[in-house]
């Protein structure tokens, strides 16, 4: 089964916001910002379009499959 | 701006402390169950309080537990608490208290020829090992939001 990379924590760093401020946008909780950075938890397709959203950027370059 | 971001942080506060403190709730139901155990309830009066006070703690703790608590915090900072992560781990803990509760009871069916349980231990003992296990496990799960 593929994992999931994630460079969430990358691009919000390179935007200049910090987590409170992502999860603020997005209408969730700090925490949650912070288990997806570190691939504790796989967000779902909703959450993961609202951070797409949020940092003006593809799904494909927060998330990607390594095989 | 500063109204949201505080809700955020209200948020992220009442989280931590809700990861803090199910463990702990989780030990505190277990100790009462040394005092359940060593003087098991008769038909006294006090036996009936008793007996009302852990079907009410009990009670409390399934309702926390299944509708997130915060009952009355704004709707946007319970959203915020209530979020996908604490959803997704609500719903393994339950599943983790599900198992330690049919577990509970197979272990009480097989020992039942060796030792004697009245009915009221045999639910305190499986709804105790249910109760404890979701509660463990859904602080280990919120904790770990943090790491």
């Amino acid at each position: 089964m593929p994992d999931l990379v994630s460079s969430l924590k990358e691009i919000r760093e390179a935007r200049g916001l910090t987590q409170a401020q992502l999860a603020e946008t997005i209408g969730v909780s700090r925490k949650t910002i912070n288990t997806v950075e570190n691939g504790v938890f796989v967000p779902s397709t909703l959450i993961a379009l609202k951070l797409a959203r949020a940092l003006g950027e593809p799904v494909e370059a927060l998330f990607s499959l390594v095989e | 701006m500063s109204t949201t971001q505080s809700d955020v942080e209200l948020a992220d506060q009442l989280s931590r402390r809700r990861a803090r403190m199910l463990p702990v709730l989780g030990l505190f139901f277990i100790m009462q169950q040394s005092a359940f155990w060593s003087n098991p309830p008769a038909e006294r009066a006090v036996d009936h309080v008793r007996i009302g006070a852990w079907v009410l703690l009990t009670g409390v703790i399934l309702f926390t537990l299944s509708t997130n608590g915060f009952w009355f915090r704004s709707a946007k900072v319970r959203a915020m608490i209530d979020d996908e992560l604490t959803r997704a781990n609500r719903t393994s803990a339950m599943h983790w208290g599900f198992v330690a509760a049919m577990l509970a009871g197979m272990v009480v069916y097989v020992v039942e020829g060796v030792t004697q349980f009245t009915a009221r231990e045999t639910i305190h003992l499986i709804v105790s090992a249910g109760i404890v296990m979701a509660l463990v496990r859904f602080g280990l799960l919120e904790r770990r939001g943090y790491a």
